[in-house]
């Protein structure tokens, strides 16, 4: 029995496979493969002109023993309106509309304080790369990270930095899809040493109609 | 990339800017008064000329060790510094920001802000047992935690505020998560 099992994960390891982070095989699509799966997944995902959604943030520390929790809400209108709102245990907004952004906290708890970002920010460009992970647009991406795409039970595409000095910081960002590949169920931002952030968007409806207001900045 | 590295230079800066003097306990309303053991997660927002720049900290305290880790938006390490009486003040990891500063000026402000006063000829531990206790009275809830076996883990049941003078200013604490 011991050696039956032992074959077969010597015929798995050679056959390229391995496992996911849920414990389910998946296996490496190759150059072709890769290349008609990237442009499959974009067809769909453009067809998801807005986005609303909840999502779940989990903290993993290699310090604790539980995962530390934070919820909040998505939205987002093609090609470049988002909103991403942390509700709790703490409350924080951020907007992206077109070129503009903007970050708020909320010191009474209920209103609203625009933060005066420093001269140089990167939020921008991480909102920005959110939207366009939203919109399937690889192609931008694989000129920052080197782009692998596994596929099991559902598609995973593997995003590692090529740029070392990111790489110190995130060793590589998994994104996983909806069986229907319709829509972004989960990201995952690794970090060199083992902690993990894991942000889970909720099934919700394509297309739902959003208020401007949700993207206003004030 | 080089942009997230001006960031954390500048987070650099608003650190360096912060004069030890202003850290004084003298300016907290109150000495410290959480318990011997706790982590706490709480939002940051470091406030210079007028410009901000906000974390999510998770501070670990247990007696007179601590740990503090402060994270970006989306999660992504900024820092991770611990101090013990044993090895005094290490940098873990850090992204850009230079060690002296967390393990000063940094450090300094976690200390005054969390951990409590020390006086002159007083142990620190000593002092942790009796915050503690002062706590349980003010009816806090008390759980057992699987985390590094604390002998008592602590929810506040309305928070915390701690405003350091313009300068730094700690946002409402949340919630102290125990578990």
């Amino acid at each position: 029995m011991k050696k039956t099992r032992f074959l077969l994960i010597v015929f798995l390891f050679l056959a390229g496979e391995k496992f996911s982070a849920a414990g389910d095989v998946e296996h490496k699509l190759l150059s072709g493969q890769k290349a008609d799966f990237l442009l499959h997944l974009e067809k769909n995902l453009k067809n998801s002109r807005t986005i609303q959604s909840k999502f779940t943030q989990e903290k993993h520390l290699s310090l604790f023993n539980d995962a530390l929790v934070s919820r909040g809400l998505f939205a987002f209108a093609a090609p470049d309106r988002l909103r991403w709102e942390v509700t709790q245990p703490f409350h924080l907004l951020l907007i992206m509309n077109g070129r503009e952004v903007a970050k708020y906290d909320f010191p009474d708890g209920k209103n609203p304080r625009k933060l005066q970002f420093p001269a140089t920010n990167a939020l921008s460009e991480v909102l920005q790369q959110i939207a366009d992970i939203h919109q399937g647009k690889f192609e931008t991406e694989s000129k920052k990270y080197d782009i692998e795409v596994y596929q099991g039970e559902t598609a995973r595409i593997a995003l590692v930095p090529q740029d070392p000095r990111m790489k110190k910081m995130i060793s590589q960002i998994d994104i996983g899809f909806s069986r229907e590949l319709d829509r972004v169920a989960s990201v995952v931002i690794r970090e060199k040493g083992g902690d993990f952030t894991r942000i889970v968007f909720e099934d919700d409806p394509r297309n739902p109609a959003l208020p401007d207001s949700l993207f206003l900045i004030q | 990339m080089k942009r997230l590295a001006a960031l954390a230079l500048f987070f650099c800066l608003f650190v360096t800017a912060a004069p030890r003097t202003a850290l004084s306990s003298d300016d907290l309303d109150e000495p410290s008064s959480y318990p011997a053991s706790f982590r706490i997660q709480h939002r940051v927002t470091l406030t210079v000329a007028g410009r901000q720049v906000g974390f999510t900290g998770y501070l670990l305290v247990q007696q007179s060790t601590w740990r503090a880790m402060a994270f970006g938006e989306f999660g992504v390490s900024l820092f991770d510094i611990t101090a013990s009486p044993e090895k005094g003040r290490r940098v873990i990891q850090t992204n850009g920001i230079p060690a002296s500063y967390l393990t000063r000026q940094a450090a300094d402000i976690i200390e005054i802000l969390f951990l409590p006063r020390k006086e002159k000829g007083e142990g620190l531990a000593e002092r942790r047992k009796s915050v503690a206790e002062r706590r349980v009275e003010r009816n806090f809830s008390v759980r057992h935690s699987d985390i590094f076996a604390f002998e008592a883990k602590f929810q506040s049941q309305g928070g915390s505020h701690r405003v350091m003078n313009g300068i730094h200013e700690v946002s409402r604490l949340r919630k102290i998560l125990f578990l």
